[in-house]
C-alpha cells in the first residue's frame, strides 16, 4: 500500500469514526468537505512529522545560504506559552552574547545542522567546528548558570533537578 | 557501519575536564530541547488552520507573529492551502482522492438519510490480497461476511461475490445501473456469484435472501476499467 493510499484510508477511517462517535453530523456538503479536508491535512501532517523523525532536517536553506529563521525573532514569537517564550528569549540573548564564530555554530545547531553540515556550509574543518561547538556549549551553559536561567528555566528544557 | 561523529572523536582526542564535559552535555541537551524543530513552540495544527474569528484577537495575533518567524509552520500552512485551493499543488493527488471520498461519503449519507441503505459500517475497497489489479470490499452479511472482488477482465470488468464464514450461501445478487436491472444471478452451492464483462459505471448491488423482502445488503460500487 502506498503512503497516499494509506493516507486516504486514514482519512476515511477517521471520518467514519467521527460519524459513529457522534462527532460529525451531516449538515450540508460544504461542511462535509471542510471536515474531510481538515482531516486530510491532519493525516498528512502526521505523516510529515513521522517522516521528519527518520531524516535529518535543517532550517538552513542551502540555496539562500542562510538561516530560514532568526533565533531572537523566533523566541519572541513562541505561540501561547509565556513561560517558554520568556525562557527562549533569555536563551537567545545568551547565544547573541557569544563571539561570532561560536554564535554561528550554535545557531546552525539549533536549526538542525550537524557538525558535518556546518563544515560543508562554512568551509571549516571538522576539528575546528567540533572545538567551536564544544566550547560554545560550555560557555553558554556557564552564562546561563550565572544568570539564574537554569533555576528558572531548566525544567522547561529537560534540565530539572540538575545542579547549575 | 556508521561513521564516527566528528565531535565525539574530537572530545575523545582532547580529553576535556570532566566539569567541562558535563557542562557541554547539559548545554547540548538544552539546545536540543530549545530547537524550533521540536515544534514545542508552535500552534497546534488545529490552531494553525483555525479561522481567525475562532481564535480570538490575542491568539490570532500570536499566530500571525509566530507564522512570520517559523518556516516550519509556514510550510505546513502552505500544504493546507495547497490541499484546499491549489489544483496543482503538492497534494493534488491526495486532494483528488479526498474529492472522491467526499462524493462517496455524501452519497452514502444521502442513502442513509433516505433509509434505503440500512447497511453495516461502510467499508473502503482495498487492493485485493490475491491480485494487485483487483479491488476488494468486505461487508457483514448475517453472521459472516460477503467479499466483493472486481478486476479488469478480457471483455470488461469481472466481479465475484463470495459469502464467507457464517454468511448465508443462498442468495441472489441483483445488479442495477442507473436504475435499470442489468444482472440478477443466484449464488452457486459455494455461495459465489461471478459476473463477467461488466461495463464501467456506478452500480447498486443488492443481495436478496430466499425469503425475499428487502435486500439483506445493498451497496453502491463504482467499477472502473
Amino acid at each position: 500500500m502506498t503512503d497516499l493510499e494509506a493516507s486516504v484510508q486514514d482519512v476515511f477511517a477517521q471520518f467514519f469514526q467521527a460519524l459513529r462517535g457522534g462527532k460529525f453530523s451531516f449538515e450540508g456538503e460544504s461542511r462535509l468537505q471542510g471536515f474531510l479536508l481538515r482531516t486530510a491535512f491532519f493525516v498528512a501532517m502526521d505523516r510529515k512529522d513521522r517522516a521528519r523523525r527518520h531524516e535529518a532536517i535543517s532550517l538552513y536553506d542551502p540555496d539562500e545560504g542562510g538561516l530560514r529563521f532568526d533565533v531572537a525573532d523566533f523566541a519572541d514569537a513562541v505561540y501561547d506559552q509565556l513561560d517558554r517564550q520568556r525562557c527562549l528569549k533569555l536563551l537567545a540573548g545568551a547565544i547573541q552574547g557569544l563571539n561570532e564564530n561560536r554564535r554561528e555554530v550554535l545557531e546552525r545547531t539549533l536549526a538542525g545542522e550537524k557538525v558535518r553540515d556546518i563544515c560543508a556550509a562554512t568551509g571549516r574543518s571538522a576539528s575546528s567546528v567540533s572545538g567551536l561547538k564544544f566550547n560554545a556549549l560550555v560557555e553558554l551553559r556557564k552564562i546561563l548558570a550565572d544568570s539564574g536561567f537554569l533555576e528558572q528555566c531548566g525544567p522547561l528544557f529537560g534540565l530539572a533537578g540538575e545542579t547549575p | 557501519m556508521s561513521e564516527t561523529d566528528p565531535l565525539q572523536a574530537w572530545i575523545q582526542a582532547q580529553r576535556p575536564a570532566s566539569a567541562d564535559l558535563a557542562a557541554y552535555e547539559q548545554g547540548a541537551r538544552l539546545l536540543g530541547e530549545a530547537s524550533p524543530l521540536t515544534r514545542s513552540y508552535c500552534p497546534s495544527r488545529e490552531d494553525l488552520i483555525a479561522p481567525a474569528a475562532a481564535l480570538g484577537v490575542t491568539l490570532g495575533l500570536a499566530r500571525e507573529r509566530h507564522l512570520s518567524a517559523c518556516p516550519l509552520c509556514r510550510s505546513d500552512l502552505a500544504d493546507y492551502r495547497d490541499l484546499c485551493e491549489v489544483p496543482d499543488g503538492a497534494f493534488t493527488t491526495l486532494r483528488a482522492r479526498v474529492a472522491i471520498l467526499w462524493d462517496r461519503a455524501g452519497a452514502a449519507l444521502r442513502l442513509l438519510e433516505s433509509g434505503l441503505a440500512p447497511a453495516p459500517a461502510p467499508v473502503l475497497a482495498l487492493r485485493s490480497e490475491e491480485s494487485p489489479r483487483a479491488l476488494a470490499l468486505r461487508a457483514a452479511l448475517g453472521a459472516g461476511e460477503v467479499v466483493l472482488t472486481w478486476a479488469p477482465g478480457s471483455e470488461g470488468i469481472d466481479l465475484l461475490a463470495e459469502a464467507r464464514g457464517e454468511a448465508p450461501s443462498a442468495y441472489r445478487l441483483d445488479l442495477t445501473l442507473e436504475g435499470a436491472l442489468v444482472e440478477s444471478r443466484s449464488a452457486d452451492a459455494g455461495g459465489r456469484v461471478r459476473l463477467l464483462g461488466l461495463a464501467p459505471g456506478s452500480y447498486r448491488l443488492a443481495l436478496v435472501l430466499p425469503a425475499g423482502g428487502a435486500p439483506a445488503l445493498a451497496l453502491e460500487v463504482e467499477l472502473r476499467a
